[in-house]
């Protein structure tokens, strides 16, 4: 064997393990949800082929219209309203602005470690027709028919969720931006209070740019995450009522495992695929601008 | 699986029936407010304010899930509103439509209850168990729900509260072309067994079908609340409210449960359609209409 062939067959012997296992775990199932997505087939029997049919019904159905929107406002909440949270509290920390810090940051990440199924009950506890919102707007206004509707609203019935998902991701990114910030050399912030540098010039000219990778990352993760997101908002709601709280993964769900309609299913899986891959490949462009311009 | 029939017929013997509409009435409630059950639905609407002034919920019942409303109160109300003739030519497509006015007259009718806050407060969110708690307290003169219930109620009810529910059906409803006082019922499973077991594994397996279905299994059942097909009588220390439910389900008569002869995917279209009939943003025809070209498309 020569070295070359000898290179050759090192190269394949150690990379093929884990390319048959990313193939089987990531490869293959998408392009069987692909293959899925293009055929009638309701778990048995023989698929039939239906072209983009499953692709058409999906976007001419309002449900899956809605749940859009649904997932974009918890995508929304997630990069627009979590992280920008979680990073001032973990620079809140960092920069030991208030007391007893080590307090706060347990509080603020202990959610994190609830699992979502039981914080989509205590919250629905809280926010049921019959639960403590509706107790304490009573005690306070003295009316004791009010009752809490506002998932019986189309356009607002997602407002509780957000506010829970805000509640329970927040610690998450406020630990991981507050692991990174430590990582910044103590000596650059004190010489630059030294020189006179104010808190504003600290955070936009020292801080921000020593995290934009940690917060491209973060940003990915909730993307991501909040396209897939299922856990927390079936068990809260099951999309209900109406469908008015449905993210498109309960949408696939129902519609895979509840109606055996396999092919809606995938269609409805590569939906969430295609706008990950589009979402995260825009903000690694966003991000590519940060990074040039603090170069 | 091996066919019995001579035309590859599958047989069954249900294990038990159930009836999915139920009106639990709290009499004692009723006199304190010096009602009587209502003979009509527009009886049952003028008893409305009289409830509500008194505090209480006049129909407690609970559609956070969307198939109760389904299952528990629309699919009797059709038996009432078109008859067992139309309700079997609707499900076979045969000359009847769920665009027929005996089907929207159903959805008329709960949009009405519903408008006139006959049902309990956002019961469109709640969780599955409150309109019974609110039975269960007395803060709820009428509770619409399975006869499966039962088997909460000899839990829950004191013995005096069980002396003084009854167990009865919607009234009457405006043109009324099915039977007066009719529910809907669906028959149970029941097991199957293998076709190739032999010698101790079937035996096995009779044994535990028998001990389920037979005397002993529905006598057990029957204290819990399920009415078993297996032919026994009543104990004499039956609960009070297994005894009604026995009765109850001999005496009435009883349409069909649509979400036992309709598909998943046509019940998932109806349960969400009739949410958002309550909710305001559909109305009863177009419910109608979308189910109907769902069912028609996929089911017939």
């Amino acid at each position: 064997m020569t070295s070359i062939q000898y290179r050759r067959a090192s190269y394949i012997t150690l990379v093929a393990p884990a390319f048959l296992i990313y193939a089987a775990v990531i490869i293959f199932p998408i392009a069987y949800t692909a293959y899925l997505s293009f055929v009638r087939w309701q778990g048995f029997g023989t698929p039939q082929w239906v072209g983009l049919a499953n692709y058409t019904r999906m976007l001419t159905d309002p449900i899956f219209l809605h749940g859009l929107r649904n997932n974009l406002l918890v995508v929304g909440i997630s990069v627009f309203g979590q992280i920008p949270l979680g990073f001032v509290l973990a620079y809140v920390i960092y920069r030991r602005m208030v007391r007893a810090e080590k307090f706060f940051e347990v509080m603020i990440f202990l959610p994190i470690t609830i699992s979502p199924v039981v914080v989509a009950i205590l919250w629905n506890q809280i926010f049921s027709p019959a639960g403590a919102f509706t107790a304490i707007v009573r005690a306070l206004t003295g009316n004791p028919t009010y009752i809490m509707r506002l998932f019986e609203d189309r356009t607002l019935a997602i407002v509780p969720i957000l506010f829970v998902i805000l509640w329970m991701y927040t610690g998450l990114y406020m630990v991981i931006y507050l692991a990174n910030l430590q990582r910044i050399d103590p000596e650059v912030i004190e010489s630059a209070t030294i020189d006179g540098a104010s808190e504003p010039q600290i955070f936009g000219r020292i801080v921000l740019p020593a995290m934009v990778n940690i917060i491209f990352t973060t940003t990915v993760f909730a993307v991501s995450g909040s396209l897939k997101s299922f856990d927390l908002i079936w068990a809260f709601t099951q999309g209900g009522p109406a469908h008015y709280t449905e993210v498109i993964a309960i949408y696939m769900y129902r519609h895979t495992f509840r109606f055996y309609n396999y092919g809606l299913g995938a269609s409805t899986s590569m939906a969430i695929i295609i706008l990950s891959v589009v979402l995260i490949y825009g903000l690694r462009a966003i991000a590519r601008h940060f990074e040039r311009r603090y170069e | 699986m091996m066919p019995q029939g001579p035309n590859g017929e599958i047989y069954e013997l249900p294990e038990q029936v159930t009836a999915t509409h139920v009106m639990f009435t709290n009499d004692r409630l009723l006199d304190e407010l010096g009602l009587e059950f209502p003979r009509t639905h527009q009886e049952l609407l003028a008893q409305g304010p009289a409830i509500r002034e008194a505090g209480l919920i006049p129909i407690a019942m609970d559609n956070g899930g969307g198939w109760q409303m389904q299952s528990t109160f629309l699919s009797a109300l059709v038996e009432r509103t078109g008859g067992m003739e139309w309700y079997d030519r609707v499900l076979a497509g045969d000359n009847a439509s769920f665009e027929d006015r005996e089907f929207a007259a159903a959805l008329d009718i709960i949009q009405e209850l519903y408008r006139n806050d006959m049902f309990s407060p956002g019961m469109n969110t709640a969780d599955y168990g409150r309109a019974l708690t609110d039975f269960v307290n007395e803060r709820a003169v009428y509770f619409i729900d399975g006869g499966w219930r039962v088997n909460a109620l000899v839990a829950e009810l004191t013995e005096d509260q069980k002396g003084h529910v009854s167990l009865r059906t919607y009234p009457d409803v405006p043109n009324q072309r099915g039977v007066s006082g009719s529910t809907a019922m669906v028959q149970g499973t029941g097991y199957g067994m293998n076709s190739r077991l032999e010698g101790a594994a079937a035996d096995a397996a009779w044994e535990w079908i028998w001990f389920y279905s037979g005397p002993v299994g529905s006598e057990i059942r029957q204290r819990h609340g399920a009415v078993p097909a297996y032919r026994i009588d009543l104990p004499g220390d039956a609960d009070p409210m297994v005894t009604k439910l026995t009765g109850f389900i001999n005496d009435t008569p009883a349409g069909w449960v649509l979400d036992s002869v309709l598909g998943q995917e046509s019940m998932g279209l109806l349960q969400g359609d009739l949410q958002e009939m309550m909710l305001g943003s559909r109305t009863p025809r177009q419910v109608a209409q979308r189910f109907e070209r769902f069912v028609a498309a996929n089911e017939r």
